[in-house]
């Protein structure tokens, strides 16, 4: 733990917005990381002091055990206090917010902040996915999907893009651009120190396609919101698992968009 | 063979053709039946309690399956009941592959069984809601060395479970290319009628 816990970096070229969410991933990555690092220290401790051998290591193993607790304990406190810091997303974070297709942010009559919203709806349907596969070493930055939606939202623009789209997209066609534009931006980092982070990491394409289909899928779901949201992300995560080698050579492809555009239609058919 | 009760009930759904296509619905109905049939055939030194459908191979089954039959969705209006089986048979060559069933201390032929009366328990809720006569009424008596026969030709090629389970099932097997939809003897009828009349008008 004695490593620096912050690895995000604020852009050269920055807005008031990305300041703010630069504050907040930094702070949910300290928090991240205190927290992973209490956990392993805990269960370091627990291993080290079940082998009480009546040597002195092993007669330390109780206060030392005790010691451990507390601080841990400590790191909770605080913890819960950073939530409150941070908790303006509640809504999310509870799954009060019934998901939505991911496309609807970037359309026309989308007009009131949609690019916020997009940020934030997604950053929580990658913490719930995480939190529902049991993975809990990998930090979700909420900055990198800003990003990822400011992009693509300009490529809308015919002002900042030239090359906008004459024709509209279809919805699974911006789907799949907003899969990509996700995937491009690395949003899962492995925790510090984590020693299967390389095998995690892997994850990053997994998420960004789960997290999209999930919208998809939610608001053909019955049920109250949070089981909708659940039973979303968790079809989605099953459908990605079992047929990973059709969207990986779909994301592989010269045309990834309309290779992906094509897969998101034949699963959504199924699932 | 097969279990009944819980193909008149898959059938009683209103949507239940296109629900059996669904992930959402193969999960949960898939494992259970399995589950269930393992029980039927579990003995006491071999307990069911220990079979488990794995979600990984299932659903490589299942994504397989419908990939097949989504390229072939234009013919089904052809001959549906045909096509029931044929369905029920391509779903059975992916379990067969893909084995979801972890039954420690099981026999192949065993597992076999197992899968092979869940992909007839589809079929007979597919041809309940179409209509069809009942399954039930079709299925051949099978001896001990077809039974053999049918163990020993999938494990060295799945695909010809397609032919058994017809064969099973009172119709005309098809050994040679089992998985090509049209060379079936009632859709190549069909087809050829289809030209013919194409031809004439």
């Amino acid at each position: 733990m004695s490593r620096k816990f912050l690895r995000s970096k604020v852009p050269a070229s920055f807005s008031d917005g990305d300041i703010g969410l630069a504050m907040k991933d930094g702070l949910r990555e300290i928090r991240f990381n205190l927290k992973r690092g209490a956990h392993k220290l805990v269960e370091g401790v627990q291993t080290a002091t079940h082998r009480d051998d009546g040597t002195a290591r092993g007669r330390l193993g109780e206060p030392l055990g005790l010691a451990v607790r507390t601080t841990a304990q400590l790191l909770r406190t605080a913890d819960h206090a950073a939530v409150d810091l941070l908790s303006s997303d509640g809504h999310y974070r509870a799954m009060e917010i019934p998901l939505c297709p991911s496309a609807t942010y970037f359309s026309a009559e989308h007009a009131i902040d949609p690019i916020r919203l997009f940020t934030r709806d997604h950053h929580w349907r990658y913490r719930h996915l995480l939190s529902l596969r049991g993975t809990h070493d990998l930090f979700v930055y909420e900055q990198r999907i800003e990003r990822a939606g400011q992009q693509l939202r300009s490529a809308f623009d015919p002002a900042k893009a030239p090359a906008a789209p004459a024709e509209p997209w279809s919805r699974q066609q911006l789907n799949a651009r907003i899969v990509l534009a996700l995937q491009a931006a690395d949003v899962l980092t492995p925790a510090i120190d984590t020693p299967e982070a390389g095998e995690e990491s892997g994850l990053n394409d997994h998420a960004a396609l789960c997290v999209v289909l999930a919208g998809e899928l939610a608001p053909l779901l019955s049920g109250p919101v949070r089981q909708q949201t659940e039973m979303a992300l968790r079809l989605a995560d099953e459908a990605c698992s079992t047929h990973q080698a059709a969207w990986a050579r779909a994301m592989a492809s010269p045309t990834p968009d309309t290779a992906l555009a094509a897969w998101m239609t034949f699963v959504l058919r199924y699932l | 063979m097969l279990d009944i009760r819980t193909a008149q009930h898959w059938a009683a759904s209103p949507d239940s053709l296109a629900q059996i296509r669904t992930w959402r619905w193969f999960r949960e109905a898939v494992p259970s039946v399995v589950s269930d049939l393992a029980v039927r055939i579990s003995t006491a030194e071999q307990p069911a309690t220990e079979a488990v459908v794995e979600v990984l191979p299932l659903g490589r089954a299942f994504w397989a399956w419908v990939s097949v039959l989504d390229g072939l969705r234009r013919y089904e209006p052809l001959e549906p009941e045909d096509y029931a089986h044929f369905a029920s048979g391509v779903l059975l060559v992916y379990l067969l592959r893909e084995r979801p069933l972890h039954w420690p201390g099981a026999s192949r032929s065993q597992e076999v069984l197992v899968l092979t009366q869940t992909a007839m328990t589809l079929l007979s809720a597919w041809r309940t809601t179409l209509g069809a006569s009942a399954l039930s009424d079709q299925i051949v008596e099978v001896n001990d060395a077809q039974w053999s026969s049918y163990i020993e030709n999938i494990t060295e090629n799945a695909d010809v479970a397609v032919a058994y389970l017809d064969f099973f099932t009172g119709r005309e097997p098809r050994w040679q290319l089992p998985l090509i939809l049209t060379e079936r003897p009632l859709f190549a009828r069909a087809l050829a009628e289809r030209h013919a009349t194409a031809a004439r008008s």
